[in-house]
């Protein structure tokens, strides 16, 4: 069954002759491989739909009593490009092809097939006339037709591929049957390779898009190459691009398969109307064709210069138009948008007007506007951008003004219209953006804003630096450097410890020379007076210390200062008892020195003490806080 | 004194081990006189050559943007003028060139405020600040120091003080820092760039002058790339319109 399947294909690829009409409707047409069969010998019958809907039709199958059907019919449905005379169309083409052997001699008329659309109307294929004589052939199994084509298949492809290649292929004397070199004669030669342009259509109006395609048809080996391609005078034209230039594909041409090789496709949109021209596409190379010699056919290479035909395009002048038409026609939307609409004086304002949508883009002209007076623009900067050529041009052109004013105030840019010509209704339109509100505000001399300072006072740049540069690797950043950062932990680890040690020191029980340094400060004018010989200021000088130095510590005020008051705020200091008592004790005697007459011995004593009991004292203190 | 010392070792060091060849040299002198003959194309061709060797300063770049400066590229002059600042944040020059190059009547590119006018951190280059901070720092540890000896009166005042603003200038010297680093920074050196809505480019926003300075958002995209301009407006950009820092 996928045997009969690929077989069928192929035959219809190589059989079928669509010489269709251009009428509108669905069309069923009937084809025979062969008009003589003999018996045994399998055939292909195929009915082809043509028309818009032919894809939803429904097939009625033909009366084949006199015939055995291998296999089910084989649909197969494909979208047809034809040209004939100049007039060219494009179809969906539904086949039905089915695998017959005839099941006795005679003549028959096959018919009674039929479609019927999707609308219900029934549309009859004509009758088919096959005759069946005896087998004379070499009777031919289906299996040898199977191999047949195998081997057919084989040989094309290997011939495609010697021809993408651009060398010779081998000979292949048993690439045709025998009756079939005929075809294939110098004498034949411009039914087997020709140039062809095709038009999607030739009647445009002015500014609508034709598409045109230059194709090379072959049946045979050949090499060509192109030499003159054709000159698009009175168009607007795009080409597009061919994605695989070397590679052909198969076509169907007047019942006949051709390699088709696509060499121009072009987008064009006439400038003018009345009667354009389209060059013809020239190529030259060398053909392998076939001649009749002693025996047979040999194979001989000529050369060949092909060029297509000219094409004549009558081009519509488009209705009378506004006085701001664009140029364009297609179909198109707009939008428009400002950059900024707070400015001042110095500051340019950019309004961009877009044109979206297919058509001929790139003959569309800026869109006037009328500024009101104080704001000013200069010609547009124009930028397109095509998205897709074929089968419609699509993309869009933009138009950038910039827009300065001269003095601040607040301005209005109007509505921007733009007419185009709408092909599909065949009218003009006109399209309108929105209009822009602007407030500026007065800027300083022409210069743009937010550059006050030294700058402004620059005429120039600064001249270049010519002595020689480090060429350091890295960037100079401080930041960026092991040093700072160095330098950056140096003192952070300085004060912690400085912290730390201050920490460590008052945790220190006893720290002796620091205390008695302090007490030996506040007693040097003691000690000054005892150098002296002055007993009573010496006296009195101790006496200042002891409770200048109690009520620093202890906050109390001179006025409150007694024994009572020192004892009741070293308690609540929590010192314990007997350092309290102690502290009284010598407290007492410093005193006691005090008032009982003595010597430079008994001075130096109480001066001890009282250095004693302020270091004492100073200690606690420290331990405390 | 001794931290100092072993400071100025260190940097000495790191300016000796860098023995610039000769033909580098050459390259820069030659690039010099051509800038100052008014050669401007050659001397880019010389300073691009030192800068496509492994030797890069600051003032290469510097030298650069003004060559492209005065043979018309505003673009390029731009981006060199930020590399100069990214590579040597103390040159001053070069933040005046930018400012200067975005003040001239014919720019067209949108200004970008950010770098421009007197801000806190344009005051010094990220490089003061951060001596800055050092200088704050000692200050710090000198009045801790101080106060251990308790010759210092409201030796608390001041330390908070100085700690306020030792913490300041360290915080400003890293944005300083950032600022110049120009991660996210890319300049239009295309002469029209076009600013796109979207990824499709079906509508173009805006045409962005050469020399507008933008700050790059997304950078996956293939061919886009998202940007911010100085005023706001985001879009799409190609790629091959714009140079990053």
């Amino acid at each position: 069954m996928r045997y009969i399947r690929i077989l069928s294909l192929f035959f219809l690829l190589l059989l079928t002759a669509p010489a269709l009409s251009f009428a509108q409707g669905t069309r069923i047409q009937v084809e025979l491989s062969d008009q003589l069969v003999y018996l045994d010998e399998v055939f292909y019958l195929t009915y082809s739909i043509s028309g818009n809907n032919s894809s939803g039709a429904r097939m009625q199958q033909p009366k084949l009593d006199d015939f055995s059907l291998l296999g089910t019919p084989i649909q197969s449905t494909g979208y047809n490009v034809v040209i004939d005379n100049g007039n060219m169309s494009r179809e969906m083409i539904t086949r039905f092809t089915y695998t017959l052997r005839a099941k006795r001699t005679g003549t028959f008329r096959i018919q009674g097939a039929s479609v019927r659309t999707q609308s219900g109307q029934t549309v009859n294929a004509a009758a088919a006339t096959v005759t069946v004589k005896p087998g004379k052939r070499s009777r031919r199994t289906i299996e040898d037709e199977f191999e047949e084509l195998d081997r057919r298949q084989q040989q094309m492809a290997r011939q495609m591929r010697d021809m993408m290649r651009g060398m010779d292929p081998e000979p292949a004397p048993q690439r045709q049957p025998q009756a079939n070199y005929e075809d294939f004669t110098l004498d034949k030669i411009d039914n087997n390779i020709f140039l062809k342009a095709e038009v999607d259509n030739l009647n445009p109006v002015v500014g609508e898009q034709v598409n045109v395609t230059y194709k090379l048809y072959t049946r045979l080996q050949m090499n060509m190459r192109p030499v003159a391609l054709p000159q698009l005078n009175g168009f607007w034209a795009q080409d597009q691009e061919i994605t695989d230039p070397g590679t052909p594909h198969q076509e169907n041409y007047k019942g006949k398969v051709y390699n088709v090789f696509t060499l121009r496709k072009t987008a064009l949109f006439p400038q003018q109307s009345g009667t354009l021209r389209l060059d013809p596409f020239k190529a030259s190379g060398w053909v392998n064709v076939f001649e009749r010699g002693n025996g047979g056919y040999f194979e001989q290479k000529v050369n060949k210069e092909l060029a297509s035909d000219v094409v004549q395009l009558t081009v519509a002048p488009l209705p009378e138009p506004d006085a701001n038409f664009s140029n364009g026609v297609g179909n198109f939307t707009i939008s428009s948008q400002v950059n900024q609409t707070q400015v001042s004086t110095d500051e340019v304002i950019q309004l961009v007007f877009t044109v979206n949508g297919t058509g001929n883009l790139g003959l569309i002209t800026a869109p006037g506007i009328s500024l009101p007076p104080g704001l000013s623009a200069i010609d547009p900067e124009v930028k397109d951008n095509i998205v897709e050529i074929m089968p419609k041009l699509e993309g869009s052109r933009q138009f950038t003004y910039n827009i300065t004013a001269d003095t601040a105030g607040t301005y209005t840019i109007p509505e921007i219209a733009f007419t185009y010509f709408d092909v599909s209704t065949k009218a003009y339109k006109t399209l309108k953006t929105q209009a822009f509100t602007l407030n500026v505000s007065q800027g300083s001399n022409n210069k743009p804003s937010g550059t006050a300072g030294s700058p402004s006072k620059m005429s120039d740049i600064h001249p270049i630096k010519t002595d020689t540069p480090g060429f350091k690797d890295s960037g100079n950043y401080a930041l960026q450097q092991w040093y700072y950062w160095l330098a950056f932990s140096l003192p952070l680890l300085a004060i912690a410890g400085m912290l730390f040690a201050r920490k460590q020191g008052r945790n220190k029980r006893v720290y002796q020379p620091a205390a008695n340094k302090i007490a030996e400060k506040r007693l040097s004018a003691a000690k000054e007076a005892l150098g002296r010989q002055q007993k009573t200021l010496f006296y009195e000088e101790i006496s200042k210390a002891i409770w200048l130095y109690l009520s620093d510590q202890l906050d109390i005020p001179l006025s409150n200062l007694n024994k009572v008051s020192v004892v009741e705020a070293l308690r609540s200091r929590s010192f314990p008892e007997p350092t309290i008592q102690s502290i009284l004790q010598q407290i007492e005697d410093c005193e006691l020195a005090l008032y009982t007459p003595s010597v430079g011995q008994q001075q130096q004593q109480a001066l001890d003490k009282a250095i004693g009991l302020i270091a004492a004292l100073e200690n606690q203190f420290n331990q405390q806080s | 004194m001794k931290k100092a010392l072993i400071v100025c070792l260190l940097l000495c060091s790191q300016l000796l081990a860098f023995a610039v060849p000769a033909d580098v040299l050459n390259l820069w002198n030659e690039a010099n006189r051509a800038y100052q003959n008014k050669q401007y194309e050659h001397a880019i061709d010389n300073y691009k050559s030192i800068l496509q060797s492994k030797f890069s300063d600051g003032l290469v770049y510097y030298n650069l943007g003004n060559a492209y400066y005065k043979n018309g590229n505003k673009g390029p002059a731009l981006v060199n003028y930020m590399r100069a600042l990214k590579a040597d944040p103390a040159l001053r020059e070069a933040h005046e060139n930018i400012n200067f190059i975005q003040a001239q009547p014919g720019f067209a590119g949108i200004p970008y405020k950010d770098f421009a006018g007197s801000s806190l951190l344009n005051i010094v280059n990220p490089n003061t600040w951060a001596w800055l901070t050092i200088i704050f720092t000692l200050s710090i540890c000198v009045l801790v120091f101080l106060k251990t000896k308790g010759r210092i009166r409201y030796a608390n005042r001041w330390l908070a003080f100085s700690t306020i603003i030792a913490v300041l200038v360290f915080a400003l010297s890293i944005f300083a820092y950032q600022k110049h680093r120009f991660k996210d920074t890319a300049v239009v050196t295309a002469a029209n760039g076009f600013l796109y809505d979207n990824l499709k480019k079906t509508n173009v926003k805006l045409n962005l002058a050469e020399g507008t300075i933008v700050r790059v958002i997304n950078s996956t995209h293939s061919s886009l790339m998202e940007i911010e301009l100085g005023n706001g407006i985001k879009g799409w950009i190609d790629r091959a319109d714009l140079e990053k820092i």
